[in-house]
């Protein structure tokens, strides 16, 4: 019996990632050098925040074209509405609507990778090789996003909004792992507090519409419904949390840049190059039969059409039926 | 030269293997390339090149040393490199004389001169199936087909929605040529199913309007392969038959119908049915039986047959209305297929 065989992690030992300037700057490494996570790759100044006032808005002592404000300063009012400075910046009119802007501010691009230069394209973007462990996602949003990996412990459905909240002054930009499973009111949340993306073991499709109409970086593992993340998948996020990680969602990857000496150590090193084998007593599958969907069990027998499969330590195996099952390794 | 005639369908792959006139295999792999659960290792080229080699080694056959032919659904597919000959399945539809196939799979229909598809993917082709009144499961459940499309209900109900989907996407006035042989094929009546029954249901559910019709039912996508060979090589001597389920005749008529069955053993059968119903007589036999049927609609027309693996079955149902949308006939159908198997014909 001829089955795939789906590798959840796999280890990539030479990719390439852009890191790329949001307009141009400084750019301080050159080609061939040696990076690291940390090292700084180059700098540019630019307005990071802007407020477009509603309409209505009355602007204070605003007289020439554009005005430098202090943060907490009066900018003007709505109706009787007063509204205050949210940082430093300048107002001005532009096409009939009032902007605030913030001030031009120092952006750092760091590497995030252990990696090597290859190249550099003008005073805007830096192309690293690097080597990375690829999580694989069932489904994303395509989009892509990077920012410092962090894992809940598989909250409780209740609980996931709370550690959302908890995070509240450092969600920003970052990536988080929430749980086995994700509702739409607390991936509403993590959009409205801006995070880089959001990973999860699973998710009904309205989350996953919500994300994909927003245009929100959006990555499940195991598929749609109440589905746990592989024990194995849970275990590496955890070993790299507060990692600079990369949301390829285009490829359906997570990708965890990994340090020069770590290459070929680990869950990897030995892995076969077949992407089919026949499944044999056991094996590790991962079943797509309800009501166990998306549960890893290992093989007990095989039949002509059908496979028995232990879960945990259970010693009672149930019957999938081919093809409701892949092998895991 | 020993040939490899592969057709890949969105669910499944089916292939034959024939090593010399008389040597032919069948071989169905259940699963396709999904890049969701195999885009980190490998490209479809490779998986599908990687799938075929396997096959051929453990038959002690180098791909070198045979000739590739191969179709797909819609188009011909484009990730198998060195083919010999290439052709989608509307060709092969379009070049049938014998059949008239009817094409299905878990979110497709194709025949002659019609084709109907949506994806369970796409949001826009979601609400034209109606899932704003599914719940979280079913959704979900159809949203997995996006990721695992090789999945198969383990479920009667869930299995009969899919194929409702199916069934409503061809239209209520689609006719087909009566006094025809019907095959139905595809990924879906290739899947290993949960319970046989919902085949013949979906069959019966597909053919619209009133006629005389000679059912079949492929589940090893012989029809496509069969076919492929016959227009790579018109010479070949195999015959589709050999491998496909003669399931029997289908006599649908709106309104009741009055049948006389001479089988030359024993007396001959009388048979009434009223309107409104749905009717198997399990018949499979050697020699043809003669069936007389005088219906307010048609007349009288005399007909013989030779029954199948289910036999007769009447459809004197005048609502035009499908099967799954009353519980009580889906019901009522699913237990007589179920007895017309069980019966000794």
């Amino acid at each position: 019996m001829l089955v795939p065989v789906v590798k959840r992690i796999k280890q990539n030992s030479r990719c390439f990632i852009e890191r790329v300037l949001p307009v141009e700057g400084n750019i301080v490494v050159s080609v061939n050098d040696r990076v690291e996570p940390f090292d700084h790759l180059g700098d540019c100044f630019f307005s990071q925040r802007e407020l477009v006032l509603p309409k209505g808005f009355k602007p204070y002592g605003l007289k020439t074209e554009k005005r430098y404000y202090y943060s907490g300063s009066l900018l003007g009012k709505v109706g009787s509405n007063e509204v205050f400075a949210p940082y430093d910046g300048n107002l001005s009119l532009c096409e009939k609507v009032y902007a605030f802007k913030e001030i031009d501010k120092k952006y750092i691009v760091l590497s995030g990778v252990w990696g090597i230069v290859k190249s550099v394209y003008g005073k805007k973007s830096i192309l690293l090789e690097t080597q990375t462990k690829d999580i694989l996602l069932s489904i994303s949003t395509k989009v892509q996003a990077s920012g410092e990996l962090v894992v809940f412990p598989n909250p409780t459905d209740v609980l996931k909004r709370s550690y959302l909240e908890n995070f509240a002054k450092g969600i920003k930009g970052k990536i988080i792992y929430v749980g086995h499973n994700v509702s739409l009111d607390v991936i509403e949340r993590a959009y409205e507090m801006e995070a880089s993306a959001v990973i999860v073991g699973s998710a009904h499709k309205e989350v996953f519409d919500f994300a994909k109409s927003h245009n929100f970086s959006l990555g499940i593992i195991s598929g749609f419904g109440k589905i746990k993340t592989p024990d194995v998948v849970y275990k590496m996020l955890s070993s790299v949390s507060y990692r600079y990680v990369f949301f390829e969602g285009d490829k359906n990857l997570l990708r965890v840049p990994i340090p020069f000496d770590n290459v070929n150590k680990g869950i990897n090193a030995n892995e076969s190059i077949e992407p089919i084998k026949h499944v044999k007593p056991n094996m590790t599958v991962q079943v797509l039969q309800n009501p166990y969907f998306g549960w890893i069990g290992v093989v007990d027998r095989v039949c002509e059409s059908s496979i028995f499969v232990r879960f945990g330590i259970d010693k009672n195996s149930v019957e999938i039926k081919l093809p409701n099952f892949l092998i895991i390794e | 030269m020993p040939l490899l005639a592969a057709y890949f369908d969105t669910s499944v792959v089916s292939l034959l293997l024939k090593e010399d006139k008389k040597d032919i295999e069948f071989f169905t792999f259940p699963y396709v390339y999904s890049e969701s659960i195999l885009s980190n290792q490998c490209s479809d080229k490779e998986f599908y090149k990687f799938l075929i080699e396997r096959f051929l080694s453990e038959r002690k056959i180098k791909l070198s040393s045979c000739d590739l032919i191969v179709s797909g659904f819609l188009e011909a597919p484009d990730f198998i490199d060195d083919s010999k000959f290439k052709v989608g399945i509307t060709d092969l539809i379009q070049n049938s004389t014998e059949y008239i196939p009817i094409v299905v799979n878990s979110s497709s229909i194709v025949t002659n001169n019609f084709i109907s598809s949506f994806s369970f993917c796409n949001a826009e082709d979601n609400l034209s199936v109606g899932s704003n009144n599914r719940d979280f499961g079913e959704l979900d459940y159809h949203s997995n087909l996006c990721v695992y499309p090789q999945i198969v209900s383990d479920d009667l109900s869930a299995q009969g929605d899919l194929d409702k989907d199916i069934s409503k996407k061809l239209p209520l006035d689609f006719k087909i040529e009566d006094n025809r042989k019907i095959v139905f094929t595809g990924g879906r009546f290739t899947q290993n199913i949960c319970s046989k029954e919902l085949n013949y249901v979906l069959a019966l559910d597909l053919i619209k309007n009133p006629g005389i019709y000679e059912i079949y039912m492929d589940t090893k996508n012989v029809f496509p392969l069969v076919q492929l060979l016959k227009m790579y090589d018109k010479n070949v001597d195999i015959y589709a038959g050999d491998y496909i389920e003669s399931t029997g005749l289908l006599v649908k008529f709106k309104g009741s119908i009055e049948c006389l069955l001479s089988t030359k053993v024993g007396e001959d059968q009388f048979i009434e049915i009223d309107k409104d119903r749905m009717f198997v007589i399990p018949l499979k036999l050697d020699l043809p039986a003669r069936l007389s049927i005088k219906s307010s609609a048609l007349g009288s027309t005399d007909i013989s047959t030779l029954g199948g693996e289910v036999g007769i079955i009447f459809d004197t149902r005048t609502s035009g209305e499908s099967i799954y949308s009353n519980v009580k006939t889906f019901n009522d159908c699913i237990k007589q297929f179920g007895n017309s198997f069980k019966q000794d014909k």
